[in-house]
């Protein structure tokens, strides 16, 4: 009984403030889709990944691999002197196909049935054979492929439309499916030697498939030749996702910042409907409500507007979410592997957790306000000053825990760790030992203007002294603000800084004038690499005005911690300057790169597994099994979080048996012309019967630099939406205060205060506001952009940079606050000549 | 003086429906200057809307108000504010005092809002603080006071700009005998001090009588009151 009355009285009061509710559901609505859309991006993003990874293994638990690739003849014996193992060779390739990229996979339609993979389209198939993909389409056409339904729809293919990859020509004979339609998205499969011809990988198989059991397997690795190597599929499959964790792990704190600014939302919309209420609930401790009830009441609240947002949340964020998808795909497949993912994947647990955190950081916020409810004696509760009198005491108290938090984050940071989880600890530890010294600070900053400028004009004093005088709320308001706001700077100076430091990069690797790509690229920088013959690159080197030419082939390499990229480089006499060095070796990195058993790798690689010049590394390669290199240095690489490794040519030939080039830097000589060389280097090309490209150091450059850009799309994209968040804040911040004090408005209006003085008042106290915020804000943003370039970036890629400060951003930064609390400021403002004078004098 | 302090002609007012019966009803009134009027009247007859409207509080709906010459049915917004600044006094029937603002802040407010010089400020408001009593409490904020403070801070912010006219709504209200007693002789002898013009609400009988006039409220309608009319006990 007494509990409904309770809630009736909560309810009309809510009904008479409804733009504040909605303001605070408003926010927790955005910081919940914003959790709720990462959370379903990265749930999708992993699952497209078991999708696709079930589409192309199928039930295949083991995977035969050699260091370059097996020849058909080697794969033939083995499977021929292994009767009782069903074993599936494949060729697998990524190529662009009209401009997306999609996955080539061949395979023996007569060895497909054990691994149930693939399912033909009935209306497709031929009539005698259901499970084997089409065997007489197969044999019918020219070089014929077979999409998924999924890619065949993307792509707008039809049957018998011809498919152009490479030099050359594949005709569309039919579609297949899989259990799943998101599993084989982007998948194109076809005979193995038809995808032989198309990728360039004539008389090779990238890997042989089977179904083993573990004593099979256990059996089989102890026969197998050193040239090749026996693998887990779950293995491999594990191996890929831990790459992306380290994006992900950023795009999830990326978002939690979002709701942390949303939790000050629901907190100011709680605190600020106690404060209101202060006498009713003063009123109901004197007639006997204890105070565990008006706890409850408050948190009752704050628990069914949470419910109801973040319900709304959830549907926002799969909004978002479908966005969100496209940016997290492409930053994939820009900086780890191909994969394609064009649906977003909803599981009940997502949306769940999405839900939680929402109610959860809601309730969280509103404790300190239903505290405040339930506490203090019923008369003091009555008494505005009161509360602002006790935030002014627990301001020092609110800097000291704000101090504490400080140097606990600091220590975080500096502990010795590659944790990228412990590194964003201490970055959130940071912001909210920081975000605590605010209001004590902003208090400071306050009274300060009060003193230098309050003096000039009553308006400024009034204005200034109200803004003091209610400190619980402008200061929360100031410390939402600039937290969001120095978000935006940390990561814009760690973006900038970053895009500075590949810039250096760019320009310091890509030494060689002109680049010849030699073969498809597939659109992940890596080109299936042609054939060459030494006669044709002597010709080359021989062209009017070339200096000399460089050689490149990147092939994958299994070393003893993980497959890696190795770039098989034969030097030209400016190659040693392309590198930058981190850690040269004592004898000199390049002099032993060039003479001995040794190889250089990439930041990323020695900074995952502790390596320095010196450090032996194992390579499996393909004439002698394990062998053992030194790093011979360190380099600077921004192409690959995952690493990389360079070996010489002369060295990689001993013992591997790939003769291919991939690439071939060209330097021209200084005193020749660039024009005329580039033509003649252009003609020569043609003459390959291949295809190439021939691009100078500059569009790769640029090329480069876009793909960069690309990469941190979705970072921009959260730190604007966490931006809109805040402002919301701000304005419910201003626009409760100013509903709070309406009567202080008309109070001064009835003492002879005009609209034009009061809006004054107003604009100046958004103003202050804003400047207290964008001065906070500054040094938050700075050592925010300090943990995220040499903690957070570290740590998730394994690049080290130096951090470059764009002037402007300071003062950008500035401005953002101050505009913000500007325009947060125009409603109130506007409200106040609508406000009845009277119907405010008379309540009390 | 010929010329009266305040003159309402035929005002009418409702509160949203039109359907309902007026709270002011064709009411007309005139205040010569200097002249103390108590108006007196049932709870929710209309007297606090009158004040109001008088006040500039609230805009006129159908009649005229003239506050020394100066219309104020269709006046705006800027000459409402220019006539509370330099005319009119308010003291409301809630003390309507600045919760965040001390004694001294809120007596100044309107003196600071209307530009005036802060030597002038302070020397008026500290002969006032003197004359209500409250110079020991000038740093206080209202809610320390009492009820009676409270009431005398209210008064002085209302007389601190030397009004011609002023309103008082339940000056003595909320206030038990001895003390109204003491906010009415303050009332009194401000008053008398600047021949203020005094439009006074009450429901105290012996407050009424202080003044040179008694008007009722009656259905939306004022009634003059001689001291033998017998009715006065209806309120
Ligand atoms: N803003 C408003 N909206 C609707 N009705 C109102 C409003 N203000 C006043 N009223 C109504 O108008 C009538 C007159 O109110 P008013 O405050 O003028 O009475 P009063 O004579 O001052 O009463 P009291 O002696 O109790 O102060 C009342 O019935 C009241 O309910
Ligand atoms: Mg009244």
């Amino acid at each position: 009984m007494v509990t409904a009355l309770l809630f009736r009285s909560s309810w009309r009061f809510h009904r008479q403030h409804p733009l504040q509710l909605m303001l605070s559901m408003f926010g927790i609505i955005l910081g919940v889709g914003i959790v709720t859309s990462v959370l379903i991006t990265n749930h999708s993003a992993v699952r497209a990944f078991a999708l696709s990874s079930e589409a192309l293994y199928g039930r295949a638990t083991h995977q035969i691999v050699a260091a370059n690739a097996i020849p058909d003849e080697q794969a033939a014996l083995f499977i021929r002197s292994n009767p009782s193992l069903t074993i599936a060779p494949i060729v697998e390739s990524e190529a662009l196909l009209n401009g997306t990229l999609i996955t080539l996979v061949g395979l023996d339609p007569f060895r497909e049935s054990e691994f149930a993979r693939l399912q033909p389209n009935a209306s497709m198939s031929d009539s005698d054979s259901n499970t084997q993909v089409g065997v007489t389409a197969l044999l019918d056409a020219k070089n014929p492929i077979w999409a998924s339904d999924a890619t065949a729809e993307r792509l707008k293919l039809s049957l018998g439309d011809p498919i152009n990859m490479g030099e050359l020509e594949a005709t569309l004979v039919g579609t297949f499916r899989t259990a799943s339609r998101a599993a084989s998205d982007g998948l194109l499969v076809t005979d193995i030697s038809v995808a032989q011809a198309l990728s360039n990988k004539r008389g090779k198989v990238d890997r042989l498939e089977m179904v083993l059991s573990d004593a099979e397997a256990n059996a089989l690795s102890t026969t197998l030749p050193a040239q090749w190597r026996l693998q887990a599929t779950a293995q491999r499959q594990a191996t890929m996702q831990a790459m992306t964790k380290g994006f992900q792990i950023n795009l999830t704190a990326m978002s939690l910042l979002a709701l942390l600014v949303g939790m000050f939302l629901i907190h100011n919309t709680m605190t600020f409907a106690v404060l209101q209420r202060r006498e009713v609930f003063a009123v109901k401790r004197l007639v006997g409500i204890p105070a565990s009830g008006l706890f409850g009441i408050v948190m009752t609240e704050a628990l069914v507007f949470s419910a109801i947002a973040s319900l709304i949340g959830l549907l926002v964020g799969i909004l978002i979410a479908q966005k969100l998808l496209q940016l997290t795909t492409q930053t994939i497949n820009d900086l780890y592997f191909v994969l394609h993912v064009q649906q977003i994947h909803l599981s009940p647990w997502v949306l769940l957790a999405g839900l939680i955190l929402g109610i959860g950081s809601s309730v969280l916020a509103a404790t300190l306000a239903a505290c405040e409810a339930a506490s203090g004696s019923a008369m003091q509760a009555r008494r505005r000053s009161a509360v602002e009198e006790k935030t002014k005491t627990l301001l020092p108290w609110l800097l000291l825990a704000g101090l504490v938090f400080l140097t606990l984050g600091a220590a975080l940071a500096w502990f010795p760790s590659q944790s990228l989880l412990l590194g964003f600890g201490a970055l959130m530890i940071v912001i909210m030992g920081y975000g605590l010294c605010i209001p004590w600070l902003s208090q400071r900053l306050l009274n300060l203007l009060q003193t230098v400028m309050g003096q000039t004009h009553v308006v400024v004093s009034l204005a200034l002294g109200s803004l003091t005088s209610n400190m619980s709320r402008t200061g929360l308001a100031i410390a939402a603000l600039a937290v969001a706001v120095s978000a935006t700077l940390g990561v814009q100076i760690m973006i900038g800084s970053f895009r500075h430091s590949v810039d250096n990069w760019l320009t310091q690797t890509l030494q060689s004038d002109f680049y010849i790509t030699l073969g498809d690229t597939d659109g992940t920088g890596r080109s299936s690499a042609g054939q060459t013959n030494n006669q044709w690159l002597q010709k080359l080197n021989e062209i009017n005005g070339v200096q000399d030419i460089s050689t490149g082939l990147v092939v994958d390499a299994v070393t003893n911690f993980d497959t890696f990229d190795l770039l098989v480089l034969s030097p030209s006499a400016i190659s040693e300057s392309s590198y930058e060095w981190l850690d040269t070796h004592p004898d000199g990195s390049w002099q032993m790169f060039m003479n001995e058993q040794s190889i250089l790798i990439s930041e990323p690689l020695a900074n995952k597994y502790s390596l320095s010049s010196g450090s032996m590394m194992r390579l499996f390669t393909e004439t002698d099994g394990d062998v053992a290199f030194t790093v011979a240095g360190v380099y600077r690489d921004y192409g690959s979080s995952h690493g990389r490794l360079v070996i010489r040519r002369s060295l990689y030939d001993y013992y591997w048996n790939n003769p291919r080039v991939g690439s071939i830097g060209v330097n021209v000589n200084t005193a020749a012309d660039r024009t005329s060389t580039i033509a003649a280097v252009r003609e020569h090309t043609n003459q390959l019967p291949i295809p190439a490209r021939v691009r100078d150091n500059i569009s790769i450059h640029a090329e480069s630099l876009a793909i960069f850009d690309r990469t941190f799309s979705v970072t921009r994209v959260l730190r604007w939406l966490t931006m809109g968040v805040a402002f919301i804040g701000i304005f419910s911040a201003l626009l409760a205060m100013h509903l709070e004090r309406a009567r202080d408005f008309a109070i001064m209006q009835a003492s002879g205060g005009s609209h034009h003085q009061l809006r004054q008042i107003i604009a100046l106290q958004s103003l202050a506001m804003g400047i207290a915020a964008g001065l906070l804000a500054i040094p938050l943003g700075l050592l925010m952009s300090e943990m995220l370039i040499h903690i957070i970036n570290v740590r998730s890629f394994g690049w080290s940079m130096a951090s470059t400060l764009p002037i402007s951003a300071i003062p950008q930064t500035f401005l953002l606050a101050l505009a913000s609390a500007a325009l947060a400021g125009l409603y109130p403002a506007w409200r106040l000549s609508r406000q009845s004078l009277v119907s405010e004098l008379r309540s009390e | 003086m010929s010329q009266p302090a305040v003159e309402v002609t035929g005002i009418t007012h409702r509160y949203n429906t039109a359907s309902q019966r007026p709270i002011l009803n064709d009411l007309s009134l005139s205040l010569a200057a200097g002249e103390t009027l108590a108006l007196v009247g049932a709870s929710g007859s209309g007297k606090s809307t009158l004040l109001n409207l008088i006040g500039g509080l609230e805009p006129v709906q159908e009649g005229y108000v003239r506050v020394f010459n100066e219309t104020l049915h269709d006046a705006n917004n800027a000459l409402r504010t220019e006539l509370r600044r330099s005319i009119i006094g308010f003291v409301y029937q809630a003390f309507n005092l600045i919760p965040t603002l001390s004694v001294v802040d809120n007596i100044r407010l309107p003196l600071a809002l209307a530009g005036v010089h802060k030597t002038e400020q302070d020397k008026r408001i500290n002969r006032l603080l003197d004359t209500v009593g409250l110079t020991d409490k000038k740093n206080a904020f209202p809610d320390v006071l009492s009820g009676g403070e409270q009431q005398r801070v209210a008064i002085a912010r209302a007389v601190v700009h030397q009004p011609a006219l002023l309103l008082a709504d339940e000056p003595t209200g909320n206030l038990d005998a001895s003390t109204g007693q003491q906010v009415l002789n303050l009332l009194q002898s401000l008053v008398a001090e600047h021949n203020t013009t005094l439009l006074m609400v009450t429901h105290s009988l012996k407050v009424a009588n202080c003044a040179d006039r008694i008007l009722a409220m009656n259905d939306g309608q004022l009634v003059e009151m001689n001291d033998n009319t017998d009715s006065i006990n209806t309120w």
